[in-house]
Protein backbone atom coordinates (compact mmCIF):
# COMPACT_ATOMS: atom_id res chain seq x y z
CA UNK A 1 0.00 0.00 0.00
CA UNK A 2 1.49 3.32 -0.70
CA UNK A 3 -0.09 6.48 0.93
CA UNK A 4 -1.29 8.98 -1.41
CA UNK A 5 -1.98 12.77 -0.91
CA UNK A 6 -5.50 12.80 -1.29
CA UNK A 7 -8.46 11.74 0.72
CA UNK A 8 -10.68 9.46 -1.01
CA UNK A 9 -14.74 8.54 -0.84
CA UNK A 10 -13.00 5.35 0.20
CA UNK A 11 -12.07 6.96 3.28
CA UNK A 12 -15.55 7.16 4.69
CA UNK A 13 -15.48 4.37 7.16
CA UNK A 14 -11.73 5.72 7.83
CA UNK A 15 -13.53 9.12 8.94
CA UNK A 16 -16.68 8.60 10.62
CA UNK A 17 -17.74 4.42 10.43
CA UNK A 18 -19.78 5.59 7.37
CA UNK A 19 -19.97 3.86 4.03
CA UNK A 20 -18.81 0.17 3.36
CA UNK A 21 -16.31 -1.09 6.18
CA UNK A 22 -12.70 -1.04 5.51
CA UNK A 23 -11.20 -4.41 7.36
CA UNK A 24 -8.12 -3.17 8.02
CA UNK A 25 -9.32 0.06 10.10
CA UNK A 26 -11.81 -2.21 11.73
CA UNK A 27 -9.31 -4.93 12.88
CA UNK A 28 -7.14 -2.10 14.24
CA UNK A 29 -10.04 -0.76 16.09
CA UNK A 30 -10.58 -3.85 17.42
CA UNK A 31 -7.02 -5.04 18.54
CA UNK A 32 -6.16 -0.74 19.57
CA UNK A 33 -9.14 -0.69 21.66
CA UNK A 34 -6.98 -2.18 24.56
CA UNK A 35 -5.52 0.70 25.23
CA UNK A 36 -8.60 3.16 25.01
CA UNK A 37 -9.08 5.59 28.09
CA UNK A 38 -11.63 3.72 30.09
CA UNK A 39 -11.37 6.28 33.33
CA UNK A 40 -14.93 6.45 34.39
CA UNK A 41 -14.07 8.44 37.53
CA UNK A 42 -15.11 11.85 37.99
CA UNK A 43 -12.69 14.80 37.34
CA UNK A 44 -10.21 15.30 40.00
CA UNK A 45 -10.11 19.04 41.05
CA UNK A 46 -7.74 20.11 43.16
CA UNK A 47 -9.36 24.05 43.39
CA UNK A 48 -12.39 24.52 41.65
CA UNK A 49 -10.64 27.55 39.19
CA UNK A 50 -11.71 31.03 40.57
CA UNK A 51 -13.73 32.78 38.21
CA UNK A 52 -11.92 34.81 35.43
CA UNK A 53 -10.22 38.06 36.79
CA UNK A 54 -10.70 39.39 33.10
CA UNK A 55 -12.97 42.57 33.51
CA UNK A 56 -16.63 42.56 31.57
CA UNK A 57 -16.68 43.91 28.36
CA UNK A 58 -18.14 47.06 29.77
CA UNK A 59 -15.71 48.01 32.59
CA UNK A 60 -12.60 47.73 30.18
CA UNK A 61 -14.45 49.68 27.93
CA UNK A 62 -14.61 51.96 30.96
CA UNK A 63 -10.93 51.74 31.62
CA UNK A 64 -10.52 52.29 28.00
CA UNK A 65 -12.34 55.60 28.21
CA UNK A 66 -10.81 56.87 31.47
CA UNK A 67 -7.16 56.37 30.01
CA UNK A 68 -7.94 58.02 26.98
CA UNK A 69 -9.75 61.05 28.85
CA UNK A 70 -6.82 61.14 30.88
CA UNK A 71 -4.55 61.31 28.18
CA UNK A 72 -6.87 63.83 26.67
CA UNK A 73 -6.49 65.89 29.52
CA UNK A 74 -2.65 65.93 30.23
CA UNK A 75 -2.48 66.62 26.81
CA UNK A 76 -5.31 69.81 26.65
CA UNK A 77 -2.96 70.87 29.99
CA UNK A 78 0.20 71.01 28.20
CA UNK A 79 -1.53 72.57 25.40
CA UNK A 80 -3.48 75.28 27.83
CA UNK A 81 0.31 76.23 29.77
CA UNK A 82 2.07 76.10 26.20
CA UNK A 83 -0.60 78.72 25.18
CA UNK A 84 -0.12 81.25 28.26
CA UNK A 85 3.69 80.64 28.44
CA UNK A 86 5.05 84.04 26.60
CA UNK A 87 9.01 85.08 27.12
CA UNK A 88 9.24 89.14 28.83
CA UNK A 89 9.29 91.64 25.51
CA UNK A 90 8.74 88.70 22.93
CA UNK A 91 7.69 90.29 19.92
CA UNK A 92 4.08 89.21 18.23
CA UNK A 93 3.70 88.20 14.39
CA UNK A 94 1.90 89.76 11.90
CA UNK A 95 -0.33 87.08 10.44
CA UNK A 96 -1.70 88.90 7.29
CA UNK A 97 -1.83 92.26 6.11
CA UNK A 98 -3.35 94.09 3.06
CA UNK A 99 -2.92 97.44 1.80
CA UNK A 100 -0.16 99.84 3.22
CA UNK A 101 1.20 98.67 6.61
CA UNK A 102 4.10 100.02 8.41
CA UNK A 103 6.00 99.14 11.46
CA UNK A 104 7.67 101.91 13.55
CA UNK A 105 7.52 103.50 9.67
CA UNK A 106 8.88 100.82 7.67
CA UNK A 107 6.55 98.87 5.58
CA UNK A 108 5.72 95.33 6.89
CA UNK A 109 4.09 92.45 5.40
CA UNK A 110 3.14 89.29 6.43
CA UNK A 111 4.93 87.41 9.16
CA UNK A 112 6.73 90.29 10.04
CA UNK A 113 7.09 90.52 13.74
CA UNK A 114 5.45 93.23 15.89
CA UNK A 115 7.78 94.25 19.22
CA UNK A 116 7.27 95.80 22.44
CA UNK A 117 7.85 99.72 21.70
CA UNK A 118 7.26 99.39 17.83
CA UNK A 119 4.07 100.86 16.27
CA UNK A 120 1.73 99.67 13.73
CA UNK A 121 -0.36 101.55 10.98
CA UNK A 122 -2.69 101.00 8.71
CA UNK A 123 -2.74 102.69 5.76
CA UNK A 124 -6.23 103.56 3.93
CA UNK A 125 -8.31 100.59 3.01
CA UNK A 126 -5.47 98.46 4.63
CA UNK A 127 -5.87 96.29 7.70
CA UNK A 128 -3.42 93.75 9.49
CA UNK A 129 -3.79 90.37 10.66
CA UNK A 130 -1.49 89.89 14.48
CA UNK A 131 -1.21 87.25 16.53
CA UNK A 132 -1.24 88.13 19.76
CA UNK A 133 1.39 86.09 21.81
CA UNK A 134 -0.47 82.46 21.81
CA UNK A 135 -3.43 83.49 23.73
CA UNK A 136 -5.41 85.23 20.55
CA UNK A 137 -5.69 87.46 17.11
CA UNK A 138 -6.68 91.12 16.73
CA UNK A 139 -7.46 92.55 13.22
CA UNK A 140 -6.41 95.91 12.97
CA UNK A 141 -8.74 98.66 10.54
CA UNK A 142 -7.79 100.79 8.54
CA UNK A 143 -6.56 104.21 9.49
CA UNK A 144 -5.19 102.92 12.97
CA UNK A 145 -2.26 103.16 15.16
CA UNK A 146 -1.39 100.63 17.28
CA UNK A 147 1.21 100.61 19.98
CA UNK A 148 2.80 96.97 21.54
CA UNK A 149 3.44 98.03 25.49
CA UNK A 150 4.10 95.32 26.94
CA UNK A 151 4.40 91.31 26.50
CA UNK A 152 4.72 88.15 28.82
CA UNK A 153 3.02 85.71 30.08
CA UNK A 154 -0.26 86.69 31.82
CA UNK A 155 0.09 90.11 30.77
CA UNK A 156 -0.41 91.79 27.06
CA UNK A 157 -0.75 95.62 26.42
CA UNK A 158 -1.62 97.25 23.65
CA UNK A 159 -2.34 100.62 23.23
CA UNK A 160 -4.66 102.27 20.47
CA UNK A 161 -4.03 105.77 19.34
CA UNK A 162 -7.15 105.69 17.33
CA UNK A 163 -9.03 103.24 14.76
CA UNK A 164 -11.15 100.14 14.78
CA UNK A 165 -9.66 96.89 16.40
CA UNK A 166 -11.11 93.62 16.47
CA UNK A 167 -9.90 90.90 19.37
CA UNK A 168 -10.32 87.29 20.14
CA UNK A 169 -8.76 86.35 22.97
CA UNK A 170 -8.73 82.96 24.77
CA UNK A 171 -6.94 83.11 28.34
CA UNK A 172 -7.35 83.98 31.55
CA UNK A 173 -9.48 87.28 32.42
CA UNK A 174 -6.60 90.30 32.42
CA UNK A 175 -4.25 89.22 29.68
CA UNK A 176 -4.91 91.13 27.23
CA UNK A 177 -5.31 94.86 27.70
CA UNK A 178 -5.65 97.72 25.06
CA UNK A 179 -5.11 101.58 26.30
CA UNK A 180 -6.70 104.33 24.91
CA UNK A 181 -8.63 108.12 25.21
CA UNK A 182 -11.26 106.58 26.72
CA UNK A 183 -10.06 104.44 29.01
CA UNK A 184 -8.38 100.95 29.54
CA UNK A 185 -10.18 97.66 28.14
CA UNK A 186 -9.34 94.88 29.74
CA UNK A 187 -10.49 91.18 27.84
CA UNK A 188 -12.40 88.78 30.35
CA UNK A 189 -12.15 86.08 27.77
CA UNK A 190 -13.70 87.52 24.92
CA UNK A 191 -14.18 88.62 21.48
CA UNK A 192 -14.79 92.38 20.81
CA UNK A 193 -14.47 95.24 18.36
CA UNK A 194 -12.93 98.58 19.59
CA UNK A 195 -13.62 101.67 18.12
CA UNK A 196 -11.63 104.51 19.55
CA UNK A 197 -11.18 108.20 18.32
CA UNK A 198 -8.06 110.58 19.04
CA UNK A 199 -10.62 112.90 21.34
CA UNK A 200 -11.87 109.70 23.00
CA UNK A 201 -14.78 109.02 21.69
CA UNK A 202 -15.52 105.63 20.52
CA UNK A 203 -17.59 102.37 20.87
CA UNK A 204 -16.73 98.98 22.38
CA UNK A 205 -19.11 96.38 21.33
CA UNK A 206 -18.79 92.35 22.94
CA UNK A 207 -19.25 89.09 20.53
CA UNK A 208 -18.81 87.20 23.51
CA UNK A 209 -17.65 86.44 27.22
CA UNK A 210 -17.26 89.88 28.82
CA UNK A 211 -14.68 92.92 28.56
CA UNK A 212 -14.18 95.76 31.67
CA UNK A 213 -13.60 99.35 30.62
CA UNK A 214 -12.19 101.10 33.49
CA UNK A 215 -11.10 104.96 33.18
CA UNK A 216 -11.18 107.75 35.26
CA UNK A 217 -14.74 107.89 35.45
CA UNK A 218 -16.06 104.22 36.61
CA UNK A 219 -15.84 100.81 35.62
CA UNK A 220 -17.99 99.23 32.86
CA UNK A 221 -18.48 95.66 32.74
CA UNK A 222 -19.91 94.90 29.29
CA UNK A 223 -21.36 91.21 28.23
CA UNK A 224 -21.55 90.06 24.83
CA UNK A 225 -24.01 90.81 22.44
CA UNK A 226 -23.66 94.78 24.23
CA UNK A 227 -21.78 97.69 23.59
CA UNK A 228 -20.98 100.61 25.40
CA UNK A 229 -20.19 104.07 23.73
CA UNK A 230 -17.19 106.69 25.28
CA UNK A 231 -18.29 110.54 24.85
CA UNK A 232 -15.52 112.90 23.83
CA UNK A 233 -13.43 113.05 26.47
CA UNK A 234 -13.57 109.39 26.63
CA UNK A 235 -16.54 109.25 29.42
CA UNK A 236 -18.10 106.01 29.24
CA UNK A 237 -21.93 105.51 28.91
CA UNK A 238 -23.71 102.21 30.10
CA UNK A 239 -23.62 99.70 28.35
CA UNK A 240 -26.50 98.10 26.60
CA UNK A 241 -28.34 95.65 24.97
CA UNK A 242 -27.88 95.67 21.14
CA UNK A 243 -31.20 95.11 20.54
CA UNK A 244 -32.35 97.97 22.78
CA UNK A 245 -34.55 100.57 21.25
CA UNK A 246 -33.52 104.19 20.43
CA UNK A 247 -35.81 105.76 23.15
CA UNK A 248 -34.77 103.35 25.94
CA UNK A 249 -31.09 104.50 25.14
CA UNK A 250 -31.90 108.10 24.91
CA UNK A 251 -33.49 107.94 28.21
CA UNK A 252 -30.35 105.79 29.19
CA UNK A 253 -28.55 108.78 28.47
CA UNK A 254 -30.62 110.98 30.23
CA UNK A 255 -30.87 109.36 33.17
CA UNK A 256 -27.31 108.81 33.41
CA UNK A 257 -26.07 112.68 32.42
CA UNK A 258 -28.42 113.66 35.01
CA UNK A 259 -27.34 111.87 37.90
CA UNK A 260 -23.79 112.71 37.19
CA UNK A 261 -24.22 116.71 36.97
CA UNK A 262 -26.13 116.45 40.44
CA UNK A 263 -29.58 116.62 39.16
CA UNK A 264 -30.84 113.46 40.86
CA UNK A 265 -33.96 115.30 41.83
CA UNK A 266 -34.66 115.93 37.84
CA UNK A 267 -34.77 112.28 37.02
CA UNK A 268 -38.14 111.09 37.27
CA UNK A 269 -39.60 111.90 33.88
CA UNK A 270 -36.34 110.58 32.12
CA UNK A 271 -36.32 107.02 34.53
CA UNK A 272 -40.09 107.42 33.76
CA UNK A 273 -39.42 107.01 30.08
CA UNK A 274 -36.21 104.40 30.37
CA UNK A 275 -38.82 102.04 32.14
CA UNK A 276 -41.31 102.67 29.64
CA UNK A 277 -38.98 101.48 27.17
CA UNK A 278 -37.27 98.51 28.90
CA UNK A 279 -37.30 95.04 27.99
CA UNK A 280 -35.38 92.28 30.36
CA UNK A 281 -32.56 91.84 27.77
CA UNK A 282 -31.93 96.01 29.13
CA UNK A 283 -31.33 94.40 32.90
CA UNK A 284 -27.72 94.99 31.81
CA UNK A 285 -28.25 98.64 31.56
CA UNK A 286 -30.39 98.92 34.33
CA UNK A 287 -27.88 97.24 36.82
CA UNK A 288 -24.75 99.18 35.47
CA UNK A 289 -27.08 102.29 36.49
CA UNK A 290 -27.79 101.82 39.37
CA UNK A 291 -24.26 100.30 40.30
CA UNK A 292 -22.90 104.05 39.11
CA UNK A 293 -25.74 105.60 40.99
CA UNK A 294 -27.32 103.13 44.06
CA UNK A 295 -29.12 106.35 45.03
CA UNK A 296 -31.16 105.05 41.99
CA UNK A 297 -32.65 101.69 43.70
CA UNK A 298 -34.46 103.77 45.88
CA UNK A 299 -37.14 104.82 42.40
CA UNK A 300 -38.72 102.50 40.53
CA UNK A 301 -35.69 100.87 38.49
CA UNK A 302 -35.05 98.82 41.46
CA UNK A 303 -38.68 97.38 41.38
CA UNK A 304 -38.45 96.78 37.78
CA UNK A 305 -34.94 95.02 38.01
CA UNK A 306 -36.46 92.85 41.37
CA UNK A 307 -38.89 91.72 38.92
CA UNK A 308 -36.69 90.05 36.29
CA UNK A 309 -34.50 88.82 38.65
CA UNK A 310 -34.89 85.17 40.19
CA UNK A 311 -36.13 85.05 43.17
CA UNK A 312 -33.21 83.39 45.00
CA UNK A 313 -31.25 86.53 43.79
CA UNK A 314 -31.98 88.29 46.76
CA UNK A 315 -30.94 92.03 46.50
CA UNK A 316 -32.78 94.70 49.00
CA UNK A 317 -32.71 98.30 49.11
CA UNK A 318 -31.49 98.37 52.34
CA UNK A 319 -28.63 96.44 51.46
CA UNK A 320 -27.99 98.69 49.43
CA UNK A 321 -27.99 101.54 51.56
CA UNK A 322 -26.04 99.71 53.94
CA UNK A 323 -23.43 98.47 51.65
CA UNK A 324 -23.76 100.53 48.37
CA UNK A 325 -22.94 99.02 44.86
CA UNK A 326 -21.48 95.65 46.53
CA UNK A 327 -24.84 94.32 47.97
CA UNK A 328 -26.11 93.61 43.78
CA UNK A 329 -23.59 90.94 43.06
CA UNK A 330 -26.42 88.06 43.44
CA UNK A 331 -28.01 90.01 40.53
CA UNK A 332 -24.69 90.61 38.45
CA UNK A 333 -24.32 86.95 39.07
CA UNK A 334 -28.29 86.08 38.36
CA UNK A 335 -27.49 87.86 34.62
CA UNK A 336 -28.10 85.51 31.31
CA UNK A 337 -24.70 85.79 30.71
CA UNK A 338 -21.35 83.59 31.03
CA UNK A 339 -19.96 83.88 34.09
CA UNK A 340 -16.63 85.64 34.17
CA UNK A 341 -15.51 82.84 36.74
CA UNK A 342 -15.81 80.31 33.51
CA UNK A 343 -14.40 82.47 30.64
CA UNK A 344 -12.98 79.02 30.02
CA UNK A 345 -16.23 78.37 28.59
CA UNK A 346 -16.05 80.51 25.69
CA UNK A 347 -13.90 77.67 24.06
CA UNK A 348 -14.61 78.31 20.61
CA UNK A 349 -12.66 81.43 21.40
CA UNK A 350 -9.80 79.45 21.07
CA UNK A 351 -9.96 78.51 17.57
CA UNK A 352 -8.60 81.14 15.04
CA UNK A 353 -11.19 83.36 13.25
CA UNK A 354 -12.24 82.19 9.37
CA UNK A 355 -13.87 84.98 9.09
CA UNK A 356 -11.85 88.04 6.95
CA UNK A 357 -10.58 90.63 7.87
CA UNK A 358 -13.53 93.05 6.97
CA UNK A 359 -16.16 90.66 8.44
CA UNK A 360 -14.56 91.02 11.68
CA UNK A 361 -14.41 94.84 11.87
CA UNK A 362 -18.10 95.26 10.71
CA UNK A 363 -19.96 97.37 12.96
CA UNK A 364 -22.62 95.07 14.53
CA UNK A 365 -26.13 96.71 13.72
CA UNK A 366 -28.08 97.35 16.46
CA UNK B 1 -26.53 26.47 19.10
CA UNK B 2 -23.81 24.53 17.16
CA UNK B 3 -20.84 22.88 18.80
CA UNK B 4 -18.50 25.83 18.94
CA UNK B 5 -21.53 27.74 20.84
CA UNK B 6 -22.17 24.84 23.13
CA UNK B 7 -18.33 24.39 24.23
CA UNK B 8 -17.71 27.83 24.68
CA UNK B 9 -21.00 27.78 26.91
CA UNK B 10 -19.35 24.89 28.88
CA UNK B 11 -16.02 26.43 29.56
CA UNK B 12 -18.07 29.42 30.79
CA UNK B 13 -20.17 27.90 33.40
CA UNK B 14 -16.26 25.84 34.24
CA UNK B 15 -15.10 28.89 35.29
CA UNK B 16 -17.54 29.74 37.66
CA UNK B 17 -16.93 26.10 38.71
CA UNK B 18 -19.41 24.25 38.21
CA UNK B 19 -18.85 21.10 38.46
CA UNK B 20 -21.26 19.83 36.00
CA UNK B 21 -19.24 21.29 33.47
CA UNK B 22 -16.26 20.52 34.70
CA UNK B 23 -17.28 17.12 34.43
CA UNK B 24 -18.60 17.26 30.76
CA UNK B 25 -15.65 18.85 29.88
CA UNK B 26 -13.58 15.72 31.41
CA UNK B 27 -15.98 13.25 29.87
CA UNK B 28 -15.99 15.06 26.50
CA UNK B 29 -12.16 15.75 26.19
CA UNK B 30 -10.71 12.89 28.64
CA UNK B 31 -10.14 10.39 25.37
CA UNK B 32 -8.47 13.40 23.31
CA UNK B 33 -5.90 14.20 26.06
CA UNK B 34 -5.40 10.40 26.75
CA UNK B 35 -4.64 10.02 22.71
CA UNK B 36 -2.40 12.70 22.81
CA UNK B 37 -0.13 11.35 25.48
CA UNK B 38 -0.38 8.18 24.03
CA UNK B 39 1.47 8.91 21.09
CA UNK B 40 4.65 9.89 23.27
CA UNK B 41 4.36 7.57 26.33
CA UNK B 42 3.65 4.11 27.74
CA UNK B 43 -0.41 3.13 27.60
CA UNK B 44 0.41 2.83 31.43
CA UNK B 45 1.67 6.29 31.76
CA UNK B 46 -0.63 8.07 29.98
CA UNK B 47 -3.73 7.02 31.85
CA UNK B 48 -2.02 8.24 34.78
CA UNK B 49 -1.52 11.34 33.50
CA UNK B 50 -4.69 12.28 31.92
CA UNK B 51 -6.07 13.16 35.09
CA UNK B 52 -3.33 14.84 35.99
CA UNK B 53 -3.56 16.92 32.40
CA UNK B 54 -7.08 18.10 33.39
CA UNK B 55 -6.35 19.29 37.39
CA UNK B 56 -3.63 21.58 35.50
CA UNK B 57 -5.74 22.53 32.85
CA UNK B 58 -8.56 23.43 35.23
CA UNK B 59 -6.81 25.12 37.89
CA UNK B 60 -5.49 27.60 34.72
CA UNK B 61 -9.15 28.04 33.39
CA UNK B 62 -8.44 31.13 34.15
CA UNK B 63 -5.85 32.35 31.56
CA UNK B 64 -7.86 30.89 29.04
CA UNK B 65 -8.32 34.17 27.24
CA UNK B 66 -11.13 32.63 24.93
CA UNK B 67 -13.73 29.92 25.73
CA UNK B 68 -13.89 28.35 22.40
CA UNK B 69 -10.27 28.13 21.88
CA UNK B 70 -10.37 25.41 24.72
CA UNK B 71 -9.45 22.09 22.46
CA UNK B 72 -6.51 23.39 20.80
CA UNK B 73 -5.43 24.49 24.56
CA UNK B 74 -6.06 21.62 26.57
CA UNK B 75 -4.23 19.46 23.49
CA UNK B 76 -1.23 21.83 23.77
CA UNK B 77 -1.12 20.99 27.91
CA UNK B 78 -1.19 17.16 26.91
CA UNK B 79 1.70 17.77 24.60
CA UNK B 80 3.83 19.50 26.97
CA UNK B 81 3.02 17.19 29.87
CA UNK B 82 3.82 14.40 27.84
CA UNK B 83 7.43 15.51 26.52
CA UNK B 84 8.11 16.24 30.41
CA UNK B 85 7.58 13.02 31.22
CA UNK B 86 9.10 11.87 28.35
CA UNK B 87 11.95 13.36 29.80
CA UNK B 88 11.95 11.50 32.65
CA UNK B 89 12.42 8.49 30.94
CA UNK B 90 11.91 6.10 33.33
CA UNK B 91 8.11 5.22 33.00
CA UNK B 92 6.16 6.69 35.74
CA UNK B 93 4.66 3.84 36.89
CA UNK B 94 7.11 1.69 35.81
CA UNK B 95 4.45 -0.85 34.57
CA UNK B 96 5.32 -1.83 30.73
CA UNK B 97 3.33 -2.48 27.87
CA UNK B 98 4.15 -6.28 28.41
CA UNK B 99 2.69 -6.16 31.88
CA UNK B 100 -0.79 -5.60 30.00
CA UNK B 101 -3.16 -8.19 31.43
CA UNK B 102 -6.69 -7.43 31.63
CA UNK B 103 -8.18 -11.24 30.32
CA UNK B 104 -7.97 -10.82 26.59
CA UNK B 105 -5.67 -13.61 24.71
CA UNK B 106 -2.22 -13.30 24.45
CA UNK B 107 -2.29 -13.09 20.45
CA UNK B 108 -4.78 -10.18 20.79
CA UNK B 109 -2.11 -8.21 22.95
CA UNK B 110 0.50 -9.26 20.78
CA UNK B 111 -1.21 -7.86 17.61
CA UNK B 112 -2.52 -4.44 19.65
CA UNK B 113 1.28 -4.06 20.47
CA UNK B 114 2.34 -4.44 17.05
CA UNK B 115 -0.05 -2.26 16.00
CA UNK B 116 0.62 0.30 18.55
CA UNK B 117 4.50 0.58 18.01
CA UNK B 118 3.36 0.86 14.27
CA UNK B 119 1.52 3.67 14.73
CA UNK B 120 4.24 5.51 17.31
CA UNK B 121 6.64 4.91 14.22
CA UNK B 122 4.59 7.27 12.46
CA UNK B 123 5.20 11.45 11.86
CA UNK B 124 3.89 13.04 15.04
CA UNK B 125 0.66 14.69 13.07
CA UNK B 126 -0.27 11.23 12.00
CA UNK B 127 0.44 9.21 15.13
CA UNK B 128 -1.97 11.82 17.07
CA UNK B 129 -5.00 11.62 14.91
CA UNK B 130 -4.83 7.79 14.10
CA UNK B 131 -4.37 7.25 18.09
CA UNK B 132 -7.76 9.32 18.59
CA UNK B 133 -9.54 7.40 15.92
CA UNK B 134 -8.57 4.24 16.16
CA UNK B 135 -7.90 3.76 19.83
CA UNK B 136 -10.29 6.30 21.48
CA UNK B 137 -12.64 5.60 18.94
CA UNK B 138 -13.83 9.65 17.96
CA UNK B 139 -15.17 10.42 14.33
CA UNK B 140 -12.76 12.67 12.17
CA UNK B 141 -15.29 15.54 12.88
CA UNK B 142 -14.88 14.76 16.42
CA UNK B 143 -11.34 14.65 16.59
CA UNK B 144 -11.67 17.92 14.67
CA UNK B 145 -13.85 19.74 16.87
CA UNK B 146 -11.80 18.58 19.91
CA UNK B 147 -8.23 19.38 18.90
CA UNK B 148 -8.94 22.54 17.19
CA UNK B 149 -7.46 21.10 14.20
CA UNK B 150 -9.59 21.39 10.77
CA UNK B 151 -11.46 19.14 9.37
CA UNK B 152 -9.56 19.03 6.33
CA UNK B 153 -6.44 18.49 8.26
CA UNK B 154 -7.63 15.90 10.29
CA UNK B 155 -9.32 13.94 6.89
CA UNK B 156 -5.80 14.33 5.39
CA UNK B 157 -4.04 13.23 8.32
CA UNK B 158 -6.17 9.97 8.46
CA UNK B 159 -6.03 8.91 4.68
CA UNK B 160 -1.87 9.21 5.09
CA UNK B 161 -1.44 8.00 8.23
CA UNK B 162 -3.51 4.79 7.71
CA UNK B 163 -1.88 4.20 4.50
CA UNK B 164 1.80 4.69 5.96
CA UNK B 165 0.33 2.41 8.44
CA UNK B 166 -0.63 -0.07 6.44
CA UNK B 167 2.49 -0.07 4.71
CA UNK B 168 4.39 -0.33 8.19
CA UNK B 169 1.75 -3.72 9.09
CA UNK B 170 2.40 -5.32 5.89
CA UNK B 171 6.14 -5.25 6.92
CA UNK B 172 7.06 -8.71 8.51
CA UNK B 173 8.13 -7.75 12.08
CA UNK B 174 12.61 -8.30 12.45
CA UNK B 175 13.49 -11.68 14.01
CA UNK B 176 9.42 -13.09 13.60
CA UNK B 177 9.25 -16.46 12.21
CA UNK B 178 7.34 -16.41 8.76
Amino acid sequence: MTPTDDASPGDDYLWDRSGAIDDDVARLERQLSLYRWRDVSSVRVARVPAPAPRRPLRARIGWAMAATLAMLAVGLLGGYERRLRWPVDQAWQVADVAGTVRIDGATAGAHASFSPGSVLETGRGAHARVRVARIGELVLGEGARLRLVETRSGRHRTRLEHGRMWARIWAPPGSFGVDTHAGEVFDLGCEFVLEAGQEGAGSLTVRSGWVQVDNAWREVLVPQGARVDFEAGGRPGMPYDLGASAAFLSALRDVDARVAQGREGDTQEAVARLLAHARPQDAISLLSLVQAHPALADGPVFDRLSSWMPADARVTRAGIRAQGARALSPWWDALPYPRIKHWWMQWPDVFEARADARTLLRETPR
Amino acid sequence: MDATETLAALVKAARTGQRAALEALYRRFAPVVHGILLARLQPADADDLTQDVFETALARLSSLREDAAFPGWIASIARHAALDAARRRVPLTGVAMDDLTDGTDVEAHVEARRAMEAIRSLPEAYRETLLLRLVEGLTGQEIAERTGLAPGSVRVNLHRGMALLRAALSTPIRGAST
